[in-house]
C-alpha cells in the first residue's frame, strides 16, 4: 500500500469510527475537505440513508474533529503534490456502508465544486448530487 | 488584560480572545485570552491571524446568532511552548431551533501565524442555507 493509499484509508477509518455518525443509521457518508495553500483546513459533511421513515434522505454532519484528521489531510495533500506537482484544493470523501467501499475525488481548480452557492441552479438538490448511495463509489482514491 | 498576555508570546503577538469578547463580554477573563499572531507576514503582507481569519470566523458565528440560530463552538489549542499555543482548531455547529436540524457544521484549523485562511459565508449565503435546511 502506498503512503497515499495508507493516508486515505486511515482518513476513511476515522470517518467511519466517528461518534458523530453513531446511531444515525447512516448508509452513506460524504465529507468535503478543503486544504488551503497556507495549510489551514475546513471540513464539512453529510450522511445519507435510504430509510423511507427518515426525516429526509440526507442530514448535515461531519466526522469527529481531531488534529489527526486534519494532519492526515495535509499529509495527503503534500504527498500528492510531491508526486504530481499539482496541489488539490478540495476533496470529496465518499463512503458506502454496504461493503465499506470508499472513493476520494480531488478538485484542483474550483473553490465551489462541492459547495455551490445556495439559491443557484447548481445548488438545487446539491446534497443528493454527492450521495454515494445514488452515484455509487469505486474502491480507492480517484486521482486526476 | 489583552496587552500583557500578548507580550507573553512572540514579537508581533497580541492578546487574542479564544471566544470572541462579543459573545462573552470584555470581562471574559484571562483564561479566554492567549498570545495570538497580530502582525501581518512582513514579506508577503498576508493578514495576521487575529484580525484576519480568526476575526472572520468570529463574525460568521455572530451572524449565525443574529439570524436566530443556535451555535455551539469549540476551540482546541495545541501548545508547543507553555505560554503560547502554536495551533488552534475550531469546530462549530449551527442548529436551527425551528427544525432542530443542523444547518452547518464545520471544523478546521490555523497555525498561530500570519497568512492563514478561512472562507466565511456571507449573510445572504447563510440565510439561503437556513431556507435550504428547512426543505425536505
Amino acid at each position: 500500500m502506498t503512503d497515499e493509499n495508507a493516508l486515505a484509508a486511515r482518513l476513511c477509518q476515522l470517518i467511519i469510527k466517528s461518534s458523530n455518525y453513531e446511531g444515525t443509521g447512516w448508509e452513506g457518508i460524504s465529507v468535503i475537505c478543503d486544504v488551503y495553500k497556507s495549510g489551514s483546513t475546513n471540513v464539512t459533511g453529510y450522511y445519507f440513508t435510504s430509510d423511507p421513515g427518515a426525516d429526509r434522505p440526507w442530514q448535515v454532519q461531519t466526522p469527529d474533529s481531531s488534529r489527526e484528521f486534519l494532519d492526515l489531510l495535509r499529509a495527503l495533500n503534500a504527498a500528492m503534490l510531491e508526486r504530481t506537482g499539482a496541489r488539490w484544493k478540495s476533496c470529496l470523501v465518499q463512503i458506502v456502508r454496504d461493503g465499506m467501499s470508499f472513493a476520494i475525488d480531488f478538485e484542483y481548480d474550483r473553490d465551489d465544486r462541492w459547495d455551490p452557492m445556495p439559491g443557484t441552479p447548481a445548488r438545487k438538490g446539491f446534497p443528493m448530487t454527492i450521495n454515494p448511495l445514488v452515484s455509487g463509489v469505486a474502491d480507492g482514491a480517484k486521482d486526476r | 488584560m489583552t496587552l500583557p498576555i500578548g507580550r507573553q508570546g512572540v514579537p508581533g503577538d497580541v492578546g487574542g480572545h479564544i471566544i470572541g469578547h462579543q459573545f462573552l463580554g470584555e470581562d471574559s477573563g484571562a483564561y479566554n485570552v492567549v498570545p495570538m499572531n497580530g502582525r501581518p507576514d512582513p514579506s508577503s503582507g498576508a493578514s495576521n491571524l487575529n484580525q484576519g481569519p480568526y476575526l472572520s470566523l468570529e463574525r460568521e458565528i455572530a451572524t449565525w446568532v443574529s439570524l436566530g440560530m443556535e451555535v455551539e463552538v469549540d476551540v482546541q489549542l495545541d501548545w508547543r511552548a507553555p505560554n503560547r499555543p502554536d495551533h488552534l482548531r475550531f469546530e462549530f455547529t449551527v442548529d436551527d431551533p425551528t427544525t432542530s436540524r443542523i444547518v452547518v457544521r464545520r471544523f478546521g484549523d490555523f497555525d498561530n501565524a500570519p497568512g492563514q485562511d478561512f472562507a466565511p459565508l456571507t449573510s445572504s449565503n447563510m440565510q439561503l442555507r437556513i431556507e435550504e435546511s428547512r426543505t425536505r
